[in-house]
């Protein structure tokens, strides 16, 4: 879905408005720019809107499977109404390439009127008279709701509510998220029950109890507990590329009379304590654990027009050993990694500022610092390590030399 | 992530609210195990909790999930066996059925070969002795059962070996129970497998080391290495420290439960067409001394947690091998990370797994990405343990098998072309005063020249420094001896030259062949009228001056193979003219393995060349130069391989339309369609040859190259022995380990013809080493 929607983006299309005078039948609809009788108009959605009609056509969409639903996320949610779908099957952009694509999306209409719309848009400057094409339009109106809808719309009407009266709260805990109407459209009955009962009694009683016990409070973590809680999931949670080699203990397991409380047999809880484990875990991982450490290390990070490996090379391995050189010619800098933290130091009070071979260079920490502490003798180590540390591996080291080869001569 | 298509079409189909309980179940039962902000033992009695109120509704799906976690998640065995044992102190009836339905299993999985599967399954059942829901008289008479079927004689070793394995690796869990409830029974069993273990073969072992030394660690066979951890957990009084005892906290409730008696298990009787097991060895590369000395302390290899952490480990790889950074994720939040070195034990487990003999569970490359998704994730160390284990592997490289050899130098390179080629090679500058064929300045160099191919030229001139630069291979440049001075007085010069120009100008095939007609046969001679099958100097000047034209690139030579195919066929009927076709690519590019063996690939899959050809090129005498050399025996392995391929194809292919000609002669209501499909029997038998003549090719090819390994083997065994030297040169080594390594790596089709070699080939009076090779590869099935 995102990448249509990308596509859209690219070729700097996004709203049509059309106006249809139909009603419980199948049209085909051609339009061109000029002389048809669709309107087309601009609208700008916020973003709040567009990301509840993406959850709301999700929610249609893994519900009544027999709907395709698309939605751009520049279609503004009417209110609630029933469903319809229209598949635009043709666009094409005079002076862009032609393109061709389905687009399915739903939308939303008043019954009462007979009128309704559809919005998209053009991001660019794009003159609307040059959009021609024809748009496939496939409308199928019930005069009632089925009683899936009905439920459906009801639902979600409720779980609206809900989600703000939640937000209202401002619960810090997530627990509503987990609805997750995309994923899992059969727990959405369980979430919705279970903000019932947060908003009645449970959430706030238990964000209470939890703000009197320091370990447990959400909002500010002690910096300890924070790694901690990070740190025992540290392996998971991606790129990290500069962890401790072995991470902390885990945290210890809350004391039994706490426990005790805390678990209420019946299966919401115990269905609560999985998923907010998770959630956690997904939480923390987002975090930089070691953004705010006072920058200091064993490479140096060097600017100036024109550097070259050779020539860091030769300015700075009076200051120690070299352990890496990585290179970064396209944006004039390069990074230097020392075996020790002092000869980091040393070369950039003695190097930043001064021009070498016609080349003025500055000299700081870089940001990451690879904390390699040999664990063996084997001499390759810090160079392995190092690398693989080291974020973009691209182009980094030697630039290819060699000449090209040209594959002209085609004798076969 | 259980939801599955044919899923979501059931829950659409069943009424929203059963389904919904369900899968909320599954769920949960499925996610019990897993991080959680409560403790594990509040979530067990929670969900049991839960689980008893659902039993009325749901009883047949909570079993079928269960059975399903029992049998495929044996990490978390114990998690789900204490589930099953607080069940069972509430609902006794459900107990039973639970134990009934997972004995099922286990049968089923026996009768299906499903060894692993069926290895949980038991395992599982021990372990609810431990939760009380199983007594322990009757686990043991299921032990019996099995070790009775171990004792049995006149079935393969590999059967009666996984019975006693099975029973083995249960008692790390339910060992203590025995011992306090059933200790002479236990003491009895023990012996029955000490007994066993006294009495078993162990030909295949030489032939499955990495290691042929046992120095520093000895590599041992993994049933005894198994032996020796449960003899020390027995000493130690059957206390491990490893396995998660989540039943311990709920002995209260448990130890009131009734239990339930074990039905029957015998282990189905073998059958020929079983697939079991195969042996393995245990491989060791580190000890605690190699691991960091403030860091924690690495298990010994008799102790039992090693065992348990390595198999917790191969089964990470096993789930995940496909993601490799879910893999590396995973084994890197390892459960117990805090108190080992798994850095070590995670890189130990991968080069076991890659060096596994007779072949590696997964692609080589599958574990050279892991490693490097390791590196990246855990920078700070296992770079740094990799570069070690590179180092020890190197030091203990002369009593490698030449099998795990080409998959080190396979890796390593691998390894090299994803960090810059950085390697500190002068600390190995020792090496370069050995023999050449030692396997030391061996490996570096066809290290170099597997970088090579994933490199160039100059790249790795500089990798390797001017002190490595003897070791480096020569640049990969055609040759044409028509251009070489002094061409002048071959015979075949001009028309190369007028042969190379029409090439250029786009010429027929057929002008081709016309250019060649003036070449006389070498082969004819004047007293002799009948016209040789082929002429050598044609072929030889046809094809070198064409790859010669189409040596840029790979491309190149393919485009002018195939406008060139038909002229190769005229030219090379025979197989004497095929090898000509072969020795001629050879002149043109014999400083450039890469584009040999993809050429000969290509000339197999076109058909210029037959395999045969290939094999008898291989050994033949021209070849001696480069006999050693990595990139011949890619060559003959790529031969077999295809071969195999082809066999397989025609068999499966006859084997369908067998079946289809049997399925519709039963059915007379077909419609039009399927008689249409249906093969006629003529076609049917004319499938059946084509099989049967691919078979025999198979059979001649696999007959070529044992016979001339056995010809060239014990040549040099016996010129050693008139000479008085120690036939154990390198280059014995060298040429003995790959005919180990083709009955490791080709075992299952050479397996077809073992009676065929046996009764031709590898007879009695043959020399003992050289039928040792042999006797070792039919060690693997037996």
């Amino acid at each position: 879905m995102n990448s249509t929607a990308n596509i859209l983006l690219n070729l700097a299309l996004i709203l049509i408005l059309l106006t249809i005078l139909v009603k419980n039948k199948f049209e085909l609809f051609s339009f061109n720019g000029q002389n048809c009788n669709l309107d087309l108009m601009f609208q700008k959605t916020s973003k709040k809107s567009s990301s509840l009609m993406m959850s709301y056509c999700d929610s249609i969409r893994t519900n009544l499977h027999s709907y395709c639903v698309f939605s751009s996320p520049y279609v503004t949610l009417q209110p609630l109404q029933p469903t319809t779908i229209i598949i635009i099957s043709y666009f094409a952009l005079a002076g862009v390439d032609l393109f061709a694509f389905e687009l399915k999306f739903t939308l939303n209409f008043d019954q009462t009127e007979t009128v309704f719309t559809v919005y998209a848009k053009l991001r660019s400057n794009c003159d609307l008279t040059v959009l021609r094409g024809f748009v496939m339009v496939y409308l199928h109106f019930p005069t009632n709701l089925t009683e899936e809808e009905i439920v459906l719309q009801n639902k979600y009407a409720k779980l609206r509510k809900k989600k703000k009266a939640l937000q209202a709260l401002k619960a810090p805990r997530q627990e509503p998220e987990p609805i997750h109407p995309v994923k899992r459209p059969s727990e959405a009955k369980d979430a919705k029950e279970y903000a019932k009962k947060l908003i009645r009694s449970g959430a706030i009683r238990s964000i209470e109890r939890r703000d009197d016990n320091k370990e447990k409070t959400t909002f500010k973590r002690s910096k300890g507990l924070e790694r901690k809680l990070s740190g025992s999931d540290r392996a998971l949670s991606g790129y990290q590329p500069f962890s401790a080699s072995h991470p902390e203990d885990e945290p210890p397991p809350p004391p039994p009379a706490e426990r005790d409380k805390e678990f209420r047999p019946g299966n919401k809880t115990l269905y609560d304590s999985f998923i907010s484990a998770r959630d956690k875990e997904e939480r923390s991982s987002s975090r930089d654990v070691a953004s705010d450490k006072p920058r200091q290390g064993n490479t140096v990070y060097v600017r100036g027009y024109g550097v070259t490996e050779q020539l860091l090379r030769r300015s700075f391995q009076k200051f120690g050993a070299i352990v890496n050189i990585s290179m970064e010619i396209e944006k004039n800098c390069g990074f230097l990694t020392f075996d020790k933290m002092e000869a980091a130091e040393r070369s950039i009070a003695a190097m930043s500022g001064t021009t070498v071979d016609g080349v003025q260079l500055q000299v700081s920490y870089a940001r990451r610092q690879p904390k390699i502490e040999p664990i063996n003798d084997a001499s390759t180590s810090s160079a392995w390590s190092t690398i693989a540390a080291s974020h973009s591996q691209k182009g980094l080291h030697n630039k290819d030399q060699r000449n090209v080869v040209t594959y002209d001569d085609a004798y076969f | 992530m259980f939801v599955s298509d044919d899923r979501s079409a059931k829950r659409r189909r069943l009424s929203g609210d059963a389904v919904e309980i369900e899968d909320r179940l599954e769920s949960l039962i499925i996610r019990v195990g897993e991080r959680s902000t409560a403790s594990l033992e509040s979530n067990l009695e929670g969900l049991s909790s839960v689980l008893e109120n659902d039993l009325v509704k749901a009883k047949d799906k909570i079993q079928r999930i269960l059975v399903d976690c029992a049998s495929k998640m044996p990490e978390r065995s114990s998690v789900y066996s204490t589930l099953v044992g607080l069940l069972n102190a509430k609902n006794y009836n459900f107990g039973g059925e639970f134990a009934e339905s997972l004995v099922r299993c286990l049968k089923d999985s026996l009768k299906i070969c499903e060894w692993d599967k069926a290895r949980n399954c038991l395992r599982f059942l021990s372990d609810l002795v431990n939760c009380h829901v199983v007594s322990a008289s009757s686990l043991m008479a299921v032990y019996d059962n099995f070790l009775d079927a171990a004792l049995e004689q006149g079935v393969p070793q590999v059967r009666t070996d996984w019975l006693v394995y099975a029973v083995l690796t249960c008692l790390p869990w339910v060992g203590r129970e025995l011992f306090e409830k059933r200790e002479t029974e236990l003491d009895r069993l023990l012996a029955t497998v000490s007994s066993y273990l006294d009495r078993r073969s162990k030909k295949h072992v030489p032939a499955l080391r990495v290691w042929s030394g046992d120095d520093p660690h000895p590599q041992e066979e993994h049933l005894d290495c198994l032996w020796a951890q449960i003899s020390k957990l027995r000493a130690d009084n059957w206390q491990e420290k490893h396995i998660l005892r989540p039943y311990l906290a709920f002995d209260s409730i448990l130890s009131e439960a009734l239990q339930h008696k074990l039905p029957e298990i015998k282990a189905p009787p073998h059958h020929a067409s079983n697939v079991y097991p195969q042996p393995r060895v245990v491989f060791r590369m580190f000890d605690y001394t190699d691991c960091p000395e403030n860091g924690p302390i690495l298990p010994g290899s008799h102790s039992i947690e090693r065992y348990l952490i390595e198999e917790h480990l191969h089964h990470i790889l096993e789930v995940h091998h496909n993601d490799r950074k879910e893999c590396s994720a995973q084994l890197l939040n390892f459960p117990h990370k805090t108190k080992i070195p798994l850095d070590y034990m995670i890189v130990e487990v991968i080069f076991s797994e890659l060096f596994q003999m007779p072949a590696p569970r997964y692609l080589e490359i599958n574990y050279g990405c892991i490693l490097i998704e390791l590196c990246k994730l855990q920078p700070s160390t296992i770079p740094q343990v990799l570069a070690q284990a590179t180092e020890i592997m190197f030091d203990r490289i002369d009593t490698m098998n030449v099998s795990a050899f080409q998959r080190f130098v396979g890796w390593f390179s691998y390894h090299l072309s994803n960090f810059h080629f950085r390697w500190q090679w002068s600390d190995w500058a020792d090496c370069l005063a050995l023999d050449p064929e030692h396997p030391k300045p061996k490996f570096v160099r066809e290290t170099f020249e597997k970088c090579l191919r994933l490199s160039y030229h100059q790249r790795i001139q500089e990798m390797a420094g001017q002190e490595f630069a003897a070791l480096v291979p020569v640049e990969t440049k055609p040759r044409l001896r028509y251009r070489e001075e002094g061409a002048g007085s071959l015979p075949g010069t001009m028309i190369a030259h007028q042969l190379m120009s029409a090439i250029k100008e786009r010429c027929s095939p057929e002008e081709a062949i016309r250019l060649l007609k003036e070449l006389h046969n070498p082969l004819k001679t004047a007293d002799d009228d009948a016209e040789p099958t082929h002429n050598p100097l044609k072929i030889e000047v046809f094809t070198e001056t064409l790859l010669f034209v189409g040596s840029k690139s790979f491309s190149h030579a393919f485009a002018a193979i195939a406008k060139f195919h038909y002229v190769f066929k005229v030219l090379a009927e025979t197989e004497e003219a095929q090898i000509c076709v072969l020795r001629s690519l050879y002149n043109v590019w014999r400083d450039h393995p890469q584009m040999m063996c993809v050429l000969v690939d290509k000339m197999l899959k076109t058909q210029i060349v037959e395999c045969s050809a290939v094999a008898n090129w291989i050994f033949s005498r021209e070849m001696n130069a480069d006999f050693l050399k990595s990139y011949v025996w890619e060559i003959l392995n790529l031969t077999i391989r295809k071969m195999s391929q082809h066999v397989h194809k025609l068999t499966v292919e006859a084997a369908e339309a067998r079946a289809r000609l049997h399925h519709d002669s039963g059915d007379d209501s077909d419609s039009d369609d399927d008689r249409r499909d249906r093969p006629s029997d003529e076609q049917v038998e004319r499938m059946e040859e084509r099989l049967e003549q691919a078979q025999s090719d198979q059979k001649t090819l696999f007959l070529i190259i044992f016979q001339r390994f056995i010809m060239i083997l014990s040549e040099h065994l016996v010129r050693s022995d008139t000479d008085g030297k120690d036939f154990r040169t390198h280059w014995w080594k060298w040429t003995f380990g790959r005919l180990q390594q083709i009955f490791m790596q080709h075992n299952e089709q050479v397996h077809k013809y073992s009676q065929t070699l046996e009764t031709l080939l590898f007879t009695q009076d043959l020399d003992p080493h050289v039928l040792d090779a042999f006797h070792q590869f039919l060690a693997l099935r037996d």
